[in-house]
């Protein structure tokens, strides 16, 4: 019996302890493979289906506790979202509340000080500070752009799983997030998911 | 109309047909039991091709080959390819040098308005990529099945880049196989 005990201790120890797994990207996507439109990341051709879905988002967002954020798309995310923290009735109150609730880490060259709360910033090399997060203890992180950034962390390798909202239209042309790529990349797909207004989620994890 | 365009397309996660110069090495090629019956059956449903003069050269002479060894394993579909009616677009070209297939000479939109209230089964087209693209651009592809492989591949030929209009598409159904690729089927 103390046996066992024991064992499980050192299970849940090893477990506490143990290192992140993954990070994980989350985007809006056209059929064609782009994210935003225009010099002002214009997504206004993304179908707006909030209650179909809200719940994945929130459940995607509750297996992390770190968000990485490029400082270009940080600047307008973290006060949009405090600002929707202070609104119970907002139908993305949930989300805010998480969002202002994790750790934020900040990709910057230019800033020297973090002027939001649960903010820190990372000014090193990008691979570098991916790694040494990963490396730290805790739950997964996340990306949800912008797409720059996104193109920067594709192209080396450091994003674990894809959750891809594929928007049920094509742009022609717009801002791609795959196109830093310098060998092709290929994915596991783990699963696909079809949503009444014509989203499909499509589930990667880098092999 | 009585008859609808299809579109059928290996297409990459991020939006391409092929690699900038016309690279297929991306694409997956072990398709598994269920993904083959599909477009066996989505074959079946279609008794026209549609083909850009660019592509035809390569299309025809690749499925004739195949054809002639009815040990390959795509050999029952090489026959179909065969078999079935081909239509080249073209404006330089006065006289088709292939078996079953017409030369469509006239505006685009015309000839393929003249197709579809012909009769028959739906008519389908597998590329070439500016081919296609003029068709989108036009409007002309009533059902879209994209075949969407696991890889990204950075740059490549698009079949959407000469969009004006951005079409919103209706998904029908979208399907995941187990070699990998998700079927995404859109209605115009």
């Amino acid at each position: 019996m103390n046996l066992v005990k024991g064992y499980l201790k050192m299970v849940n120890e090893t477990k506490s302890s143990s290192t992140r797994e993954k990070l994980k990207l989350q985007m809006q996507m056209s059929i064609d493979g782009f994210v935003s439109t225009g010099p002002n990341d214009d997504q206004s051709w993304v179908t707006l289906a909030l209650d179909e879905i809200y719940q994945d988002v929130l459940e995607l967002l509750d297996s992390i506790d770190t968000i990485i954020i490029g400082r270009k798309l940080a600047i307008d995310y973290i006060p949009f979202w405090q600002r929707t923290f202070t609104r119970p009735d907002d139908p993305m109150y949930g989300f805010a509340q998480r969002i202002v609730g994790v750790k934020k880490i900040v990709f910057t060259k230019t800033l020297d000080k973090s002027e939001w709360n649960n903010t820190e910033l990372a000014k090193g090399i990008l691979v570098e500070e991916i790694k040494k997060l990963k490396n730290q203890s805790g739950k997964d992180m996340i990306v949800y752009g912008g797409s720059s950034f996104v193109s920067e962390l594709i192209k080396e390798g450091l994003i674990d799983e894809f959750h891809l909202f594929v928007n049920p239209i094509a742009l022609g042309n717009g801002v791609p997030i795959f196109d830093k790529l310098n060998n092709h990349l290929q994915l596991k797909l783990k699963s696909s998911k079809i949503y009444n207004c014509g989203i499909n989620l499509c589930t990667y994890d880098l092999i | 109309m009585n008859r609808k365009l299809k579109l059928q397309v290996q297409m990459s996660i991020d939006g391409f047909v092929a690699g900038p110069n016309g690279e297929m090495n991306w694409m997956t090629w072990n398709w598994d039991e269920e993904l083959k019956d599909y477009v066996s059956h989505l074959t079946q449903t279609v008794d026209t091709i549609l083909l850009g003069r660019k592509m035809t050269d390569g299309f025809i002479s690749h499925w004739t080959n195949v054809m002639a060894n009815p040990q390959n394993p795509d050999f029952e579909f090489a026959k179909i390819m065969v078999d079935y009616r081909k239509i080249v677009f073209t404006k330089t070209l006065d006289k088709s040098a292939w078996a079953n297939t017409e030369l469509a000479k006239d505006n685009l939109a015309d000839e393929i308005a003249r197709l579809k209230n012909g009769t028959g089964k739906d008519i389908i087209v597998y590329g070439g990529a500016a081919f296609v693209s003029n068709l989108i651009k036009n409007n002309l592809i009533d059902e879209y099945y994209l075949f969407v492989n696991p890889a990204a591949i950075g740059n490549g030929l698009s079949i959407f880049s000469k969009l004006e209009a951005k079409p919103s598409l209706k998904l029908m159904v979208a399907k995941r196989f187990d070699c990998g690729i998700t079927l995404l089927n859109y209605q115009r």
